[in-house]
């Protein structure tokens, strides 16, 4: 096979192969499209509300000035700017080395309308070595968690 | 040239295939969360329903510290476990929420320097102001209802009954009332 016919050869399958992968693109595409299509997301805000919800309570067990600083810049997406402030009245970490871990058990919510959830968390909280269940409900609006509120200890182990 | 097509023709066999099993996931995936979102969504409407009852005779024993009424209710009548849980339960946070109706109107009244605007004049407006009554549901489609009652003293009293699909599973208690 002369050189000139090689390349020739070579150029008419690089078009070939080229138009196969733009048919294939094409029907990928299409294809999940036409599957995305499908896909029923009418708890698709619970979810991610759910997602932050369960994000949000670990605002308790920020240990240190370091810890606080980098949870900082991530709450400022999933809670209200009220709620930290709550939490960090001055705006820096005041508490001093904790201890304290939370494990979740349980979650569920309640859907008060397409972007109003609460959550009900149960936890496992150990503060120094210390285990109690605690319940927290959770208050989420438009993507934001606007209030956190502990129902104590549900039940205690030491 | 005919094992150069054999080479060709394999290829885009394989890259068909390739994204067939991608399609054949992703549509597994959107088969299964539509499944969980449908399970869900009907069991929380079923046990909202069915509870609707039980919910409204729990609040009207709250208020008026009878809780005859409520094992009149269907789904409670014929539940023995049900039954006796509420008796035992709703009286005593009943009791709880009227012993701090009663200690507060008698600490006004004692001391001068309280305003008698403090005093608790009608107990079921009162009761409506500390009790939350929530329908939570969770990913394999239980629904909680919760009555939750937060005493302006710190006590919390919780009274929780678990349906699935509308039938009934169990109940719990807790609180520091």
């Amino acid at each position: 096979m002369s050189l000139k016919r090689l390349a020739l050869v070579s150029g008419v399958l690089l078009l070939v192969f080229a138009f196969i992968f733009f048919v294939i693109d094409l029907y990928d595409k299409t294809q999940v499209e036409k599957i995305n299509n499908g896909l029923d997301t009418r708890l698709a805000n619970f979810d991610y509300a759910k997602s932050i919800a369960l994000d949000s309570i670990n605002i308790l067990t920020i240990k240190n000035q370091e810890e606080y600083d980098s949870a900082k810049q991530r709450y400022k997406k999933i809670m209200t700017e009220d709620l930290w402030n709550e939490y960090f009245p001055s705006n820096k970490y005041e508490g001093g080395e904790k201890n304290l871990t939370i494990r979740v058990k349980n979650i569920s919510g309640e859907i008060i309308n397409d972007d109003h959830f609460i959550f009900n968390i149960e936890a496992i909280l150990t503060n120094d070595g210390v285990e109690n269940s605690v319940r927290f409900l959770v208050y989420v609006k438009n993507g934001l968690v606007y209030k956190i509120q502990s129902l104590g200890v549900v039940d205690s182990n030491s | 040239m005919g094992y150069k097509n054999l080479i060709l023709g394999v290829s885009v066999i394989t890259l068909l295939l390739t994204g067939c099993s991608d399609y054949k996931k992703l549509r597994e995936n959107v088969v299964e969360n539509n499944q969980r979102v449908d399970t869900i969504l009907s069991s929380y409407e079923q046990s909202k329903e069915v509870s609707k009852d039980l919910g409204k005779a729990i609040v009207m024993s709250l208020k008026s510290r009878d809780v005859n009424g409520l094992l009149e209710v269907p789904e409670v009548k014929d539940n023995q476990e049900l039954k006796e849980f509420l008796a035992i339960e709703v009286k005593n946070l009943s009791d709880t929420i009227y012993d701090y109706i009663e200690s507060n109107n008698e600490q006004v009244d004692m001391n001068e320097n309280m305003s008698k605007a403090m005093r608790i004049e009608n107990p079921e407006r009162f009761i409506d102001s500390v009790l939350e009554v929530h329908y939570f549901v969770d990913d394999n489609g239980k629904v909680e209802q919760m009555f939750l009652v937060q005493l302006p003293n710190g006590s919390i009293g919780c009274i929780s009954i678990y349906w699935l699909g509308g039938a009934y599973l169990e109940s719990k208690a807790f609180g520091t009332c």
